[in-house]
């Protein structure tokens, strides 16, 4: 079976790809500063064994890494901190801590996006909820979702794609995350 | 359009992020050939990772809804004619429970201690003592109540309990929703579904909705709250839904709202009683029209064919 995950492994895998990994971070956080950060943050939480087995161990360093970004721009954008388990077979970030202010306001933002999303996925074509809904809430793979959809994958990833479009605008249009594009690359009609 | 191209390239390098086959060297060259690359990749992401986070409770919301499906409480019924709300004055006598219910009138609840309530047309409110220390409220009402040291009120709506009072606020509750608006002093809310007591402030506004089993917060103006009483409905950004309630509730007729119109919002003031017709004001301001049934309208999208 798959090969259990051993950190060294991981070292040596971010040795070898040190220099794709970082040139995917500057491109990925359009920051060579940060990119360099992250690199050292991917390299901390190598310390941490992966939840389960790697089956692509470079893959698997480019999907921490793409994370790294994303929950760094999470953090800054919004400030806002916890529920970091998402993260893929993963806890916690080292800066990462619980955080006792854990206030009401806090509370309240999660009711509020999670509000947002409850009606932005009502308000999907059928397809497209039924797709989203078994890939991210009944966690089907896409080739499950083809299966139990009776469609085809690509078909899936169409419905995918309506509703990953659908929800970005109802999120942006909440004021949840900033608009997709900042001001020069507003979509055009 | 480009950006439109841009949007779907980056789902779909979204999407393959999560397989085995995912070109993670050919990602960071889409990446790098334009910045606009990587901003609609991370609204894309960014979105995605929400959804995620808030996974369980999704889930935890359908099987809620699921649940209480056939429990939906049913706007059925309503007096042809405009609500005014009339107000009839009744003192509640000393001991045990007692139960309000309106028709098309509302009428006003005193308290022993002079707190009052002002019940809502088609409302039912139950009091457990004449203190008030339990009440159930189903429909709206508009509660102004003394602050007494000591002195437990609560006060049961749809899902909710609202408690630690001292002040003015008003409850509408129905439909698988209840809005709490507090126009002075502070409310605590509180309910199973909620992880904790929400303080609400005077100015603040919350909206509870069963089957989400989730609240939000938002702004309310003072003098808004319980504008009922003068024959006002005022919204800022209010679900089509919830609009729909209050007309069925304060104008006298259902109005029934088409699936793909229910998440519409309305912010503006609807005039009711006294021959106004609020449902077509409403249809007007929001550029759709009205169709008229026997005691229930019907809005629809402007020029569509009857």
């Amino acid at each position: 079976m798959d090969e259990p995950a051993r950190p060294g492994g991981l070292y040596a895998l971010f040795d070898h790809h040190r220099a794709d990994l970082l040139r995917f971070l500057k491109a990925r956080c359009g920051d060579g500063a940060m990119a360099e950060d992250l690199l050292q943050d991917l390299w901390l939480k190598l310390a941490r064994p992966p939840g389960g087995p790697v089956q692509n161990g470079r893959a698997y360093l480019f999907r921490m890494a793409n994370n790294l970004v994303l929950d760094g721009a999470r953090g800054r954008a919004r400030a806002m901190r916890r529920d970091r388990d998402w993260i893929e077979g993963d806890s916690a970030m080292p800066e990462d801590r619980p955080d006792p202010a854990d206030s009401a306001e806090d509370m309240l933002v999660r009711q509020q996006e999670a509000g947002v999303l409850h009606r932005a996925i009502a308000a999907l074509p059928p397809g497209a909820r039924r797709a989203l809904w078994l890939y991210r809430i009944e966690e089907h793979s896409q080739a499950e979702v083809a299966g139990i959809m009776r469609i085809s994958r690509s078909g899936v990833e169409k419905h995918l794609a309506v509703a990953m479009r659908h929800l970005r605008d109802w999120l942006a249009e909440a004021g949840m995350m900033p608009p997709a594009g900042h001001s020069n690359s507003k979509e055009q009609e | 359009m480009m950006s439109e191209t841009i949007l779907d390239e980056a789902i779909a390098w979204h999407l393959a992020g999560e397989t085995a086959t995912m070109d993670w060297d050919g990602f960071t060259r889409w990446l790098e050939r334009d910045d606009d690359h990587r901003r609609q990749y991370e609204a894309i992401a960014q979105t995605d990772a929400m959804l995620i986070r808030h996974r369980d409770t999704l889930a935890r919301q359908a099987a809620v809804r699921a649940r209480r499906r056939q429990g939906g409480w049913l706007a059925a019924a309503f007096a042809a004619s405009a609500a005014a709300v009339a107000l009839v004055v009744g003192v509640t006598g000393q001991g045990a429970e007692q139960t309000f219910a309106t028709q098309a009138q509302g009428r006003e609840v005193a308290l022993a201690d002079g707190s009052t309530i002002t019940l809502a047309p088609h409302s039912r409110l139950t009091l457990a003592d004449a203190q008030g220390s339990r009440i159930d409220l189903s429909g709206g009402a508009y509660f102004a109540v003394r602050h007494h040291p000591g002195r437990t009120m609560a006060i049961h709506a749809g899902g909710l309990t609202v408690a630690d009072i001292g002040t003015r606020f008003d409850i509408q509750s129905d439909g698988g929703s209840t809005r709490i608006a507090v126009a002075e002093g502070v409310v605590e809310v509180r309910s199973p579904e909620l992880e904790r007591a929400v303080p609400l402030p005077h100015g603040r506004a919350m909206l509870f909705e069963d089957r989400a089993a989730q609240a939000r917060i938002s702004a309310v103006g003072p003098d808004d709250v319980g504008s009922w009483r003068k024959g006002e409905l005022s919204y800022t950004e209010a679900e089509l839904t919830l609009v729909a309630l209050d007309l069925a509730r304060y104008g006298g007729r259902g109005l029934d709202v088409p699936d793909d119109m229910k998440g519409r919002r309305f912010s503006g003031t609807l005039v009711v009683g006294n021959g106004h017709y609020p449902a077509q004001d409403l249809a007007r301001l929001m550029g759709l029209a009205l169709v008229r049934g026997a005691g229930r309208d019907r809005l629809v999208r402007a020029g569509v064919g009857r």
